[in-house]
């Protein structure tokens, strides 16, 4: 129901025309019957062209249905000899029909392209705003995976095969309504092998299916040996193993076939086994069809029909079977959807706004993620002034971007109170503490613009007097207009590519461009070396307003100067001081400066 | 999503055979095969053009020409068939019978037409990825230099998947279509070649009609297609941006950038849609025409071949229109499949067909073996002195970025190589590597020119330890033993007891055992590292190079592989590449590079009281200490190296 709720009448409405076209069909078909019986009676009276005054002449079964199309075309008299009202009406049923489907394929092309895009919003607005300690926990290529593939396999399932299931239900009921009003026997001979071959189908088709997946997940990891091979390649001719390779994805490719071959002698199995079905069900109704004939039951044209309406059904039957088969496929994509749309948003938009002016105050907060029971941050206190600058050093996984996500409640803290200029970090609005709390993260993300959009994308109206003063002060400035395009260069997967540490200075530029009170640098200095990290500190103190700064790093250099250093461990505050005091205590921050300075 | 950076090739509308020929020759080679499906589909075209309507005609003719008249017992009643020209007559139960082998033998077909087919589209496909695949491990660097690994991986799984589907479900079943056509031809004439010729006519108006939409849909819906990957390259990067987009608060800006992708994807795909609309039901309706005529000039033809009644022959033909029409549609839209695909098969076979840069002498392959068969027997023994004569390199025409260097290296030596990024130290050792060969001067190993000993002979030498460690999915005994693939369980505990790394791989759960996915992200880098240092050491090679192999590790994990690499060393050539000049004072010899030529050269005492470039170099490492602290630490290296300032 999410799919089609923008279109709900359209939606109707197309299967109602869906259900017309197959009457059409139908009846179009029927008048072959009538034209046939026709032909048959003016041979018995005199040869094609004769003039058949009596309906009755068209056999046993001339019936409701046939007394109604005859008289509406004209009455029997007329028909007779005037044949080409027969081909003119078959002409006319097919321009009808041919117009149906126009606008039916029209309005459905619209409306699963609507659906199409209504979910993908959906979809892409609700992940967009999931809180980060979940999105974290997904699998980036499995979120990518509902968004492409199953909302695919949902708006196929409205579309076509709905029409498929729909289609095939009207054109058996039909067809069996018209030939049970003509005779109930050969109505029911036509139908009586198809119930056998829809399930026959239906439990076949599933294991076909299941035996296409196994082969679908060996395909997948023969990408993952061809991904490794690339990645791996140096060390593969450094070590000379390219015999060893070969023979190594020769397994995969076994594999592949043993399971592409197990699939496919059953899917063959499959099409060569119904057609069993398939063709002895026109053949049933052709010969029983020939004996109620014979006897004098039915017409010669209404043997015609009754084959013709056989063929009609007998494939889409098949098909539909292949159709519900699959249905497990669209309940599990649904699922994963709702999976999805049913986790609750991260509320970014309530809570207060106070002034910010880089105050902050961390008392005993302690954080666990929750899927763990040890503190990942644990009971710290601290405290900062406006427009001071706080390193924090520790190992990897002692909880340094941990501290800085807490500040920016990427992470909400388990327990203790952050204080902003007096406020409880909890109580303010999340998206405006973001814009006022500005970080940089230790892998930026440059999106697939020019570097100018991708710098002021948090600001869009800045200028460009302000543009270069960011790009100045993280000196990115001149790098930038050594580029063949300067600003307009783009960057990301489509463009460029820039090293590490010109990122870096880009998103730091993007960073310093929202002018917030506070400032972190989550381990983004590292990757540059250690003038422009010197130069970067450098500008960003000389700066007429100075920002409260936290600065993550691995580097002594960088650290020394700030106004207050952290060192962690394991979630805890281990030390904490100012440079000179540090180095006089025994702990993990002089046994860094030692190494750092020992140089071998 | 690689393979989006490249923009989609435009469609080449003319076909070629040339193109095709060459996916053929996997196909030929199975010819019995071959002609085992041509049987089954000639039979199953058989059934479906000329059994079944033939059966049906004289069903109907039955009841026309009298013949019932006389019979009271319908299995008495005489049937006068007649298939493809040639009459005969059977009684009621004999037509029961024969159809029911006919159905039988026409499932059997299908079975056959089916799993042939199939086999043949994973015999391409695998053929297709297994000679590819061989040829990526034969090509020489400057191919990856120039090819992202997104291109080659789209080659190999996505096209020669194409290709084997189009070849199988497309050419093969062109190939049935055009047997069945031949079938409801035969058929048609044998029963009137004047209604015959009025179906025809008509031909060429549905030949026109649907090559003009086949073309117009394929434009249509390549836009459409390349407006959805736009997407999904779109949808993938904004999540991989997620931490970004949260830490800007800029989820509007984004969403309305959803918003506008989400609908041109919706538009394009609409407008294919409508076009799309049209194509099937004029071809209905140019049937229905076709048909109409047949009513109309019916009456007015005399037609009768004896056999057949009138109404069994109108019957017959207004199926036949059907026969006729669906297989040219199915043409039409095989063969604008075909045409989408050809691009993918030019550029499989521009891979397939690279000719490695970088090969043996015919003469050194004779002795040594190829890359893939080494004639180990033929190896000379290794000492490991290595020369480089006059050597220059460029990777591309006019622009050379190694000038003239002269080296020697004593065999057991270890040799550092400083410098900036561009400066050419990179260069040295992927020459000395054989990745790429000089362009000027040679290279000797033991003083013999390298090319004329097999590459496999070089490498079989050399330890190679690169940058970022590469960890192999499998478990860490299977990483070590990558460096020397017989290796006994004895010996990867050697070289991983040699790298320190033994201890620590005891404490996992499952010891050597430990199965590493996700690129090993279970370990830290720096344990990454050691495992690719325990890969180089297990092949207990004469040339050991490290290329940067302590850049991507922070200080003390660097403490750790700095003790590794002291014992690695040991007996050994060995080249090392690094920027933290931390890792190499104790090098027998350091070599300063810039701009492609060695500007100093010497120990670190030496090149310390040069006080020239790598003087510079050192000192810029305390540049951010302060004045007391840079002469104390100063002083302690002058101290411990004996540097004589």
């Amino acid at each position: 129901m999410i799919m089609i709720k923008d279109c709900k009448f359209l939606y109707f409405f197309y299967f109602f025309l869906l259900f017309l076209s197959v009457f059409f069909t139908i009846t179009s078909s029927y008048l072959n019957k009538i034209l046939i019986d026709v032909l048959q009676a003016q041979e018995n009276i005199g040869g094609i062209g004769s003039t058949i005054h009596d309906i009755s002449a068209l056999g046993n079964d001339a019936n409701i249905l046939t007394v109604f199309f005859v008289n509406i075309f004209g009455g029997i008299e007329f028909l007779s000899s005037n044949l080409w009202m027969f081909a003119i009406l078959i002409v006319g049923f097919a321009l009808i029909a041919g117009i149906n489907i126009v606008i039916r394929l029209i309005m459905r092309s619209y409306f699963m392209n609507k659906m199409s895009k209504n979910l993908q919003l959906l979809l892409f607005s609700h992940i967009e705003r999931l809180p980060y300690s979940k999105i974290k926990g997904m699998k980036n290529g499995d979120i990518i995976q509902t968004c492409t593939r199953d909302e695919d396999i949902l708006r196929r399932f409205a579309g076509p095969d709905l029409t498929l299931i729909a289609y095939t239900f009207f054109i058996v009921l039909l067809s069996f309504v018209f030939l049970a009003i003509t005779n109930y026997m050969i109505a029911l001979i036509s139908i009586c092998i198809l119930p056998f071959m829809f399930i026959y189908s239906f439990f076949i088709i599933k294991e076909v299916r299941r035996r296409y997946r196994k082969t679908d997940d060996s395909e997948g990891n023969m990408t993952d040996k061809i991904e490794e091979n690339l990645a791996s390649i140096r060390l593969v001719k450094a070590f000379n193993n390219e015999t060893y390779e070969i023979n190594d994805f020769e397994h995969y490719i076994e594999d592949f076939r043993e399971k592409y071959l197990h699939w496919r002698k059953l899917s063959a199995f499959f099409f060569a086994s119904s057609d069993i079905f398939v063709f002895s069900q026109i053949a049933l109704t052709t010969i029983f069809g020939f004996v109620l004939c014979f006897d004098g039951y039915i017409s010669v044209g209404t043997l015609f029909v009754s084959f013709t309406f056989v063929n009609l059904m007998v494939w889409p039957v098949r098909d539909v079977a292949t159709v519900l088969s699959n249905l497990a496929r669209a309940k599990a994509s649904l699922d994963r959807i709702y999976l999805i749309l049913d986790e609750p948003l991260e509320d970014t938009e309530s809570g207060l706004t106070p002034p910010i002016h880089g105050n902050i105050k961390f008392e005993n907060v302690s954080f666990f993620f929750c899927d763990s029971n040890q503190a990942a941050i644990d009971n710290v206190s601290f405290e900062v002034k406006e427009g001071q600058t706080v390193a924090i050093m520790g190992k990897t996984g002692s909880g340094k971007s941990t501290l800085a996500y807490l500040l920016t409640r990427l992470y909400d803290y388990t327990s203790g109170h952050i204080y902003v200029d007096g406020v409880e970090l909890k109580d303010i609005k999340k998206s405006y503490l973001r814009k006022n709390v500005s970080i940089v993260l230790q892998d930026p993300f440059l999106f697939s613009k020019s570097i100018k959009d991708n710098i002021k994308i948090a600001r869009q109206n800045a200028d460009e007097k302000e543009i270069f003063l960011a790009t100045s002060i993280s000196q990115i400035h001149s790098n930038i207009l050594q580029f063949p395009n300067g600003y307009n260069t783009p960057v990301g997967e489509k463009g460029t590519t820039l090293s590490g540490g010109q990122k870096q200075r880009v998103a730091i530029a993007r960073t310093l461009l929202s002018h917030a009170p506070v400032f972190i640098f989550d381990d983004s200095l590292s990757a540059l070396d250690t003038e422009t990290d010197y130069n970067i500190r450098k500008a960003l103190k000389e700066k007429a307003d100075r920002s409260t700064t936290f600065i993550i790093t691995h580097r002594i250099a960088t650290a020394k100067d700030a106004d207050l250093i952290l060192v962690l461990e394991n979630g805890k505050i281990s030390e904490m001081g100012k440079h000179e005091e540090l180095i006089k205590k025994e702990g993990l921050y002089k046994r860094i400066y030692e190494i750092q300075t020992k140089m071998g | 999503m690689a393979t989006s950076a490249f923009k989609e090739e435009e469609i080449d509308s003319k076909f070629s055979m040339r193109v095709w020929a060459k996916t053929f020759k996997y196909i030929l080679c199975k010819w019995p095969l071959l002609v085992l499906l041509c049987i089954a589909m000639m039979f199953t075209s058989f059934y479906d053009a000329s059994f079944i309507p033939s059966m049906n005609a004289s069903l109907i003719s039955a009841f026309d020409s009298g013949q019932l008249a006389g019979y009271t017992d319908i299995f008495q009643v005489i049937f006068n068939v007649k298939i493809l020209g040639i009459g005969f007559s059977i009684n009621f139960l004999s037509y029961i019978i024969f159809y029911i082998i006919m159905i039988i033998l026409r499932s059997i077909s299908v079975f056959i037409t089916f799993l042939t087919m199939n086999y043949f589209e994973m015999l391409i496909m695998t053929s297709l990825r297994r000679d590819a695949f061989k040829r990526i491990q034969e090509l020489s660097f400057s191919y990856f230099d120039r090819t992202p690994s997104g291109w080659l991986i789209a080659r190999l799984q996505n096209d020669a998947a194409n290709i084997g589907d189009v070849l199988s479900n497309s050419v093969l079943r062109v190939f049935w279509i055009f047997i069945e056509l031949v079938f409801t031809l035969i058929t048609m004439f044998s029963y009137s070649w004047l209604l015959s010729l009025i179906i025809l006519a008509t031909t060429p108006i549905i030949y026109i009609i649907v090559f003009i939409f086949q073309r117009w849909i394929l434009k249509l819906s390549r836009i459409a297609r390349s407006a959805y990957s736009e997407f999904v390259r779109w949808l993938a990067e904004s999540i991989n941006g997620n931490k970004t987009i949260k830490s800007l608060a800029i989820e509007e800006t984004i969403y309305k950038e959803c918003d506008d992708i989400a609908s041109d994807v919706c538009n394009k795909r609409f407008k294919t849609g409508k076009v799309n609309a049209f194509f099937n039901p004029s071809i209905n309706i140019l049937s229905a025409i076709t048909t109409a005529i047949i009513i109309v000039v019916f009456p007015l033809l005399d037609i009768d071949d004896g056999t057949t009644s009138t109404i069994a022959m109108m019957v017959l033909f207004l199926g036949f229109v059907g026969s006729i029409f669906n297989p040219i549609s199915q043409f039409a839209e095989i063969f604008a499949e075909l045409i989408s695909t050809q691009a993918n098969v030019e550029k499989l076979f521009m891979l397939i067909d690279t000719k490695p840069e970088l090969v043996d002498k015919p003469e050194v392959i004779e002795k040594y073996g190829d890359l893939f068969n080494n004639k180990t027997a033929n190896f000379e023994q290794i000492k490991g002195k290595i020369n480089f004569d006059h050597v220059s390199f460029s990777y591309k025409k006019d622009l050379e970025v190694l000038h003239d260097l002269n080296l020697e290296i004593e065999a057991g030596t270890s040799l550092a190589i400083v410098g900036e990024t561009g400066s050419g130290k990179s260069t040295t050792v992927n020459l000395l590597c054989r990745f790429y060969e000089p362009t000027k001067g040679e290279i000797r190993i033991d003083d013999i020119n390298y090319k004329d000993r097999s590459v496999g002979w070089l490498r079989s030498n050399i330890g190679y330890v690169q940058q970022t460690p590469f960890i192999f999915k499998g478990t860490i005994k299977d990483n070590i033993k990558y460096g020397k693939l017989n290796a006994t369980d004895e010996e990867v505990i050697n070289a991983a007891k040699v790298v320190d790394l033994h201890d620590f791989i005891l404490t996992l759960p499952n010891g050597y055992n430990t199965y590493l996915k996700d690129a090993g992200n279970e370990l830290s880098q720096g344990q990454k590292q050691l495992i690719s240092f325990a890969r180089a050491i297990i092949r207990d090679p004469k040339i050991l190079i490290l290329d940067e192999a302590t850049s991507s590790i922070d200080t003390e994990t660097e403490h750790v592989i700095q003790v590794a690499i002291a014992k690695v060393l040991k007996g050994r050539t060995s080249i090392m590449i690094a920027h933290r000049l931390s890792t190499i004072v104790d090098c027998d010899r350091i070599l300063v590079m810039k701009d492609g030529v060695v500007i100093e050269d010497g120990n670190h005492k030496e090149l310390m009281e040069l006080k020239g470039y790598y003087y510079q170099l050192y000192m810029n490492q305390f540049k951010d200490l302060n004045l007391e602290e840079q002469i104390k630490t100063y002083n302690k290296q002058i101290k411990d190296k004996k540097v004589n300032l």
